[in-house]
């Protein structure tokens, strides 16, 4: 019983980084119907420009902020340059996934380049392990949960009580309806970017502390973005958040009985059991159209 | 004159499906346009609205240039286009689709239009906190035009509000159109596959054909439907 609750534990402060992945990807790919891959590359940028900021003397806090902003900067420059451009010349679905990819390796190499390739990481958060009974964690799994909580609260909050976040609910259920009314969706998907690029940098600010940065983290990241909102059901962020629960859980729990090596494959095998019973995710009603 | 259109030519990428149109619209005027599908009526309203950017031509709105203009601009000018199908946003609420349709206008100015709304459409009022998308066939045709009316426009760009409903219902959107047309003497072109309808409605008519207009004139009300057939 201790072992589950320990593994529980566990669990859930993974899967509040797949959770942040998602909402953060969810939303991107909710208002601009977007694939991007390029996300990757944002958490990326986010864990790095942290590392950057410590090096140069900055507070571990003051490493944080500017590793938002930088993220924040970074996904804004991907849509106002490379697929606002690509949307005007009519590029297919295709050819801006593959701009996307190729986005996230240029970006992981130039960092390689950059910063070399051994494993960075973030000094000074002070860990603390807190142990009720057998069950032990420490104050970062504490800080996972309650960022990514508080984060998913703050967005919900955001679109349904604000007019640019209702304006956002808008353009997800109907982008062309959106324009015919007046509003400029060309605006409102920089804000998405800019929004999405926001939720992964504490994610990547948070993994960087636990773990260390590595350039090939982007490719992680982007695989645990979208199989939340794939899982959860395209368009549905709270699908996605609490599908990024679900995918923690299941990883930790599973390594239970299986071997630890094989982690990544539960979250695969937990996204093609509901890809069969359930092909539109489990809050997803309808591909392609919003559900927030 | 409301609206003038010389020689507009446009369409999708490399296809051209306007061929140069050319029309006008008096004040507090409805125009009919007709014409089999693939004809370019839609084609038409889209490029007038400024979401299809014209290839060629002008388009004048009471004598000033709004070629190729943003629809953002052209909403707050007092033009309103209520598209083909679902011209509403099914997830949000009624009233959530009625405040964002007001976007950029204050608290006091949403309630009076959406009151006015209401007093068109009561049905709507009773619904407010219901999903667009859960309102029938009908009432979502009315929340669509409710949307359209909600920047009072002086100038409204209709495609198609009959389309898919049950004939009672039909003429209950007809009838609105009627209505909104007497009560605020605004001009409203009006695209239907529907003759009846937009002899009901409409006091002039155009005919498309393969984006070109093979007739356009004063709505008799005696017209029969047989003697169009002649331009298609």
């Amino acid at each position: 019983m201790d072992l589950l609750l320990q593994l529980t534990i566990n669990g859930l402060s993974m899967g509040s980084i797949y959770l942040l992945l998602g909402i953060s990807w969810g939303l991107i790919f909710a208002v601009t119907r977007t694939f991007h891959f390029a996300h990757g590359a944002t958490f990326v940028v986010a864990a790095y420009s942290a590392y950057f900021f410590q090096q140069l003397g900055f507070s571990l806090i003051l490493a944080a902020v500017g590793s938002v902003l930088a993220a924040v900067l970074f996904g804004m420059a991907v849509e106002g340059i490379l697929y606002r451009y690509l949307r005007k010349a009519f590029a297919s679905h295709l050819v801006v996934f593959v701009a996307a990819i190729g986005t996230l390796i240029t970006v992981e190499n130039l960092i390689a380049m950059g910063f070399g390739t051994d494993v960075k990481t973030l000094e000074g958060f002070p860990i603390k392990v807190i142990k009720i009974g057998k069950v032990g964690f420490n104050n970062l799994h504490v800080v996972m949960f309650a960022t990514a909580g508080i984060l998913f609260f703050l967005l919900m909050l955001y679109l349904h009580r604000t007019k640019t976040g209702k304006a956002l609910r808008a353009v997800i259920s109907n982008p062309e309806m959106a324009e015919v009314i007046g509003i400029d969706t060309r605006k409102y998907f920089l804000l998405a970017f800019a929004l999405g690029s926001l939720l992964v940098a504490p994610a990547a600010f948070l993994v960087t502390i636990e773990r260390g940065a590595t350039i090939d983290l982007g490719h992680w990241a982007i695989l645990y973005a979208f199989m939340p909102v794939i899982i959860g059901g395209i368009g549905s962020l709270p699908g996605a958040a609490l599908a990024g629960l679900i995918i923690g859980l299941a990883e930790s729990i599973g390594i239970w009985k299986i071997s630890s090596q094989w982690q990544v494959g539960i979250a695969f095998v937990v996204l093609v059991a509901v890809m069969i019973l359930k092909p539109t995710g489990l809050f997803g009603f309808r591909v392609y159209r919003g559900k927030i | 004159m409301i609206l003038e259109v010389k020689n507009l030519v446009g369409g999708y990428q490399n296809k051209r499906v306007l061929h140069g149109l050319s029309f006008s619209m008096g004040d507090g005027e409805v125009v009919g346009t007709i014409g089999h599908n693939g004809a370019g009526k839609t084609t038409l309203l889209k490029s007038l609205f400024g979401l299809l950017p014209p290839w060629e031509g002008q388009i004048l709105f009471r004598s000033h240039d709004i070629t190729g203009r943003k629809p953002d601009s052209n909403v707050k000018e007092g033009i309103a286009y209520m598209p083909q199908g679902q011209g509403l946003f099914p997830d949000l609420t009624v009233m959530e689709n009625l405040e964002i349709s007001c976007f950029g206008l204050d608290r006091k100015t949403l309630k009076k239009r959406s009151q006015q709304v209401f007093e068109l459409f009561p049905i709507l009022e009773e619904r407010k906190r219901q999903r667009a998308g859960t309102l029938s066939g009908g009432e979502q045709r009315m929340m669509s035009v409710g949307l359209t009316l909600m920047h009072e426009p002086t100038l409204m760009f209709l495609d198609e509000p009959s389309l898919g409903l049950a004939p009672r219902i039909v003429q209950l959107v007809m009838e609105n159109i009627i209505e909104i047309n007497r009560r605020f003497k605004n001009s409203i072109l009006l695209v239907e596959q529907n003759f009846e309808q937009v002899k009901r409605v409409a006091g002039k008519i155009i005919v498309i054909k393969l984006g070109q207009i093979v007739f356009s004139g004063i709505l008799d009300p005696a017209l029969d439907k047989r003697e169009l057939w002649k331009y298609f």
